[in-house]
């Protein structure tokens, strides 16, 4: 899998990779936890989350209600939940198609019958995670909360617990009852594994044998071929490493301190542009480089900082501040992405980049900058007498393109298939630079551009459309006299 | 209309309104059809062509079936492209079950169709009589037609209809099976009788026995659905791959649009000219300075107008009939201002290149022609493109994917297909690493092949 720092541009805060909780001492060989003891441990630090959420998917806005599993990890309310719920139309990994929800009214309820509410302190869509804090607590009565493991031991047959809260509805109250799980751990990568549980395990902690939180169920995998296949067995959820886990858990309670509320924050992050291939060890043989793995540079955003500071198509890349890349395949590329995520703005990273057949190493210092906003980030707008909606251009669509990044125009994010914009012929995907004789290069002159249709009301509006190298003209044929009949 | 008695009288109203006012006599009728189908037969074959196709990273052979006819004594027969182009070997059996082999004499992809040639001493001695071409512009729908062929390779099989509609425009962007652009130059007569695979190439008559379109699609999903190429394309075309093998077009990099009635849009007084759409980066419409919104009056001596969808190929075939390399005076509408603009046409040259099975490596590539540069989106005509990558093979292995641009080969520069293929028989057997650079999306890649570990692939 090719891995896009352009597209992945969410970025840990935190840079510490000590886990929270957790003191720094050696661990110790703990005693196995009974199942009884694990069970009355963790019992009251789950939580069923609802909330509501906004989004605009298909160019029109839309309203749901959802819930998931959140754990308590701190005596003042801290709760961790799955990011999952910020994608509810196409889960993680295919983001395409939607806005980032807006989400509201968050309510707790515990399996002891308490009830809380909250507020969205972080998000990080890449992670998948997302942490809110209890807003209505009482200061004089801590709260029972989880601890983390303070190290990432992964053991091939070691055995792991969670537990979820399954929603019962006995008449008009819902019952939330603790669920625990078994599992073994079955990979050696970066990743958890347990048979069985699927997506209501999303949100839900993973301890060790010890009853130390080790991860948070992150993905749950579908086989190819999408939702509609059955989940194999033996594949399950899948967590995320305590390192990469507690390094965002870090930023994430940072943030909880710093400000009230401001989930967007966490979304920026610093930000490379390239992408990359793995230096498989055949080819690095081959090429003459040193032993211990690597990147191949593939692509260089032009005006990124990688372009800036002078890093080129098929350069390798061996060292990040001189640590070796160990990338010696596609499935250790995630590795590398964390660690360049562990970086923020303005930070200076430095790449040890390798000439071949043993031509030497020269040092590229890299200034990181903010990553540009992606598709699933864009400002949207909505005209509501042609039932269309667009949004602002971003890198990932304009390149996905093959656009310069300095295209102007609005991305049609959705219209309504009969009104005037629909019947017109545009689609999702097409970017508008003119309508009528007023050119569009954003989403204020676009409005502007439709404020003086709506004023003159002629009989056709054109539209000057790009999609990847074509252009096009559309026509529509509004009928006012719909507007004056409402 | 539930009621039983309903749809008894709503029957009853339409066999009343099916009466037509001056009865035809089914006999004559009878006798117009079996006079085009006795006048016809001999003239018609039955194609079965063995061709080179290239999938999945594999040279493999291909054989199918398809219909043609006979246009002269010299032994040319008509077909599609898609049934008898790029063959290697071409059988066709006669109407008297006779096989003889035939030769390829030319192909053009950009209008489906193809000439083949058996000897001229069989026409004569069978007594093969050629069908001739009808004029397809005067056509009526609702005309009688008979559709000759082998659908689904059942021989000397006839279908019935009538002309259902004479000028169908099929949207742009057609492609072919081998994946040449096609159709932007004709209009489709598309006709009830029954078309089915193995019609292919096959000619729809009337019931004056002229030939009026090639049958050569049929919608899927439908019932008695097929278009067939007008003769009126088939004519020209046929007689340029006769004479010369190929059909020689000019090519200009714009794409137009149907003006419809949106002339005032534009700052014209009257709905007449062509939209300019969109203008190819680096083709000559945008070296001549043409625009998108431009609104192109006229073109040479000719005014051009096309108000409709249907007009665009009529513009298209304007352009490409005019001789490679013309200057051609045009007059241009651009906000609201006539200006005089002067297009150079290029030749369009091949819609596609030709394939290279690299086996020793396990993928097969395609040469890179000036047509291809701006389907794919690429920068210009360096290198080759790969096709197919062979399961389990070496280049599999490596992750060479379908659609890459081969630009280096051990760090030497891939000119074109030759230069691929004069490094790749230099190499082959000799089973040492190759290391590819290859150009993906605007992302170069590096793929090394390994074909020294073929002795895995395929186990014992």
């Amino acid at each position: 899998m090719k891995r896009s720092l352009l597209l992945a541009v969410t970025l840990l805060v935190g840079t510490s990779l000590v886990a929270p909780s957790a003191s720094a001492k050696p661990r110790k060989k703990g005693k196995t936890q009974s199942a009884t003891a694990f069970y009355e441990a963790v019992r009251p630090t789950l939580a069923t989350v609802s909330f509501s959420q906004e989004f605009v998917a298909g160019g029109s806005p839309q309203q749901t209600t959802s819930s998931t599993d959140g754990v308590v990890i701190s005596p003042d309310g801290l709760v961790l939940i799955s990011g999952t719920v910020r994608f509810p139309q196409s889960g993680p990994g295919r983001l395409r198609g939607g806005s980032l929800p807006e989400l509201s009214s968050f309510r707790l309820n515990f399996s002891d019958g308490r009830q809380h509410q909250a507020e969205v302190v972080a998000f990080d869509s890449d992670l998948n995670l997302g942490l809110l804090r209890i807003t209505d607590a009482d200061p004089s009565k801590p709260f029972a909360h989880v601890t983390f493991a303070d190290a990432y031991e992964p053991e091939i047959g070691a055995g792991l617990r969670s537990m979820t809260l399954y929603t019962q509805e006995y008449g008009r109250e819902p019952v939330y009852s603790p669920l625990s799980i078994n599992a073994l751990l079955s990979t050696p990568q970066d990743v958890w594994s347990l048979a069985g549980g699927g997506v209501n395990l999303l949100g839900a902690p993973l301890f060790n044998g010890v009853g130390k939180v080790v991860g948070v169920v992150a993905q749950v995998p579908m086989s190819p071929g999408g939702a509609r296949q059955v989940t194999p067995q033996l594949s399950g959820p899948v967590g995320l490493s305590v390192e990469r886990f507690a390094s965002w858990l870090d930023g994430a309670r940072a943030q909880a301190k710093a400000v009230a509320k401001a989930p967007e924050a966490l979304e920026e992050a610093g930000w490379l542009g390239i992408e990359f291939q793995a230096l498989e060890r055949p080819l690095a043989k081959h090429l003459g480089i040193s032993e211990g793995g690597g990147i191949v540079v593939t692509r260089v955003i032009s005006g990124s900082p990688a372009a800036v500071g002078g890093i080129a198509p098929l350069d390798i890349l061996v060292s990040l501040d001189g640590a070796r890349i160990a990338v010696n395949q596609e499935s250790d590329l995630n590795r590398f992405v964390e660690r360049v995520r562990a970086g923020k703005a303005g930070d200076v990273v430095r790449f040890g980049r390798e000439a071949r057949s043993g031509g030497g190493l020269t040092e590229v210092p890299i200034t990181l900058k903010n990553s540009p906003k992606t598709e699933l980030q864009a400002e949207r707008r909505e005209n509501e007498q042609f039932e269309i909606t667009v949004r602002e251009p971003t890198l990932d669509v304009l390149l996905g393109q093959r656009l310069p990044p300095e295209t102007q125009g609005v991305i049609v994010d959705g219209v309504t298939r009969a009104g005037w914009a629909g019947l017109a012929g545009l689609g999702r995907g097409m970017i508008i630079q003119r309508v009528n004789e007023y050119d569009v290069t954003d989403l204020d002159s676009f409005e502007a551009a439709l404020a003086k249709v709506g004023e003159d009301r002629p009989d056709k509006v054109l539209f000057f459309v790009r999609f990847r190298r074509d252009t096009r003209f559309f026509v529509a044929e509004p009928d006012w006299t719909e507007l004056d009949e409402q | 209309m539930k009621h039983p008695l309903l749809r008894a009288l709503a029957l009853g109203a339409l066999l009343s309104l099916g009466v037509p006012a001056q009865p035809i006599e089914a006999a004559d009728l009878q006798a117009a059809i079996l006079k085009v189908q006795r006048d016809a037969q001999t003239a018609l074959v039955n194609i079965q062509p063995v061709t080179e196709t290239f999938s999945r990273g594999e040279k493999r052979k291909r054989s199918s079936v398809g219909s043609g006819f006979l246009v002269d004594v010299e032994g040319h027969i008509v077909t599609n492209y898609h049934v008898a182009g790029r063959a290697k070997r071409v059988m066709v059996t006669l109407f008297n079950k006779e096989r003889v082999e035939a030769e390829l004499v030319g192909e053009d992809p950009s209008t489906d169709l193809a000439v083949i040639k058996i000897p001229k001493e069989l026409v004569a001695e069978y007594g093969m009589k050629p069908l001739k071409f009808g004029d397809s512009d005067v056509l009526e729908v609702g005309e009688f037609v008979m559709a000759l062929g082998s659908p689904l390779a059942l021989a000397r099989t006839m279908t019935f209809g009538v002309v259902s509609n004479k000028d169908r425009y099929l949207p742009e962007g057609m492609s072919l099976p081998t994946g040449e652009r096609t159709g932007d130059f004709n209009t489709w007569i598309q006709t009830d009788a029954a078309i089915n695979p193995g019609n292919s190439g096959g000619p729809l008559l009337n019931l004056a026995g002229r030939v009026i379109g090639v049958n050569a699609r049929g919608a899927m999903f439908a019932d008695n659905i097929g278009f067939a190429i007008p003769a009126s394309t088939a004519t020209v075309v046929s007689r340029a791959l006769i004479a010369q093998g190929e059909v020689k077009r000019s090519y200009a990099g714009i794409s137009f649009q149907s003006l419809q009635d949106w002339e005032a849009l534009f700052g014209l007084q009257e709905a007449r000219g062509v939209l300019v759409a969109s203008v190819e980066p680096g083709g000559p419409g945008q070296a001549a300075g043409i625009e998108a919104g431009d609104i192109v009056l006229s073109y040479g001596a000719s005014d051009v107008t096309a108000r409709f969808d249907e007009e665009l190929p009529g513009v298209y075939e304007l352009i490409a009939s005019t001789p490679i390399g013309t200057e051609v005076p045009l007059r241009v509408l651009r906000r609201e201002e006539q200006i005089a603009l002067t297009l150079t046409t290029v030749a369009t040259g091949k819609l596609s290149g030709e394939e290279f099975e690299a086996n020793d490596w396990g993928f097969t590539v395609r040469g890179i022609t000036d047509q291809m540069v701006f389907q794919l989106e690429l920068e210009d005509t360096r290198g080759v493109v790969v096709e197919g990558v062979r399961t389990g093979g070496p280049a599999a292995r490596g992750k060479l994917r379908r659609g890459q641009v081969i630009v280096m080969l051990d760090d030497q520069p891939v000119a074109d297909l030759a230069s691929f293929q004069e490094r790749y028989e230099a190499a082959a057997g000799n089973g040492k690493d190759v290391l590819l650079q290859v150009i993906e999306q605007a992302r170069q890649r590096l793929v090394l092949v390994q074909p020294g570990d073929s002795a895995v692939e395929g186990g014992k």
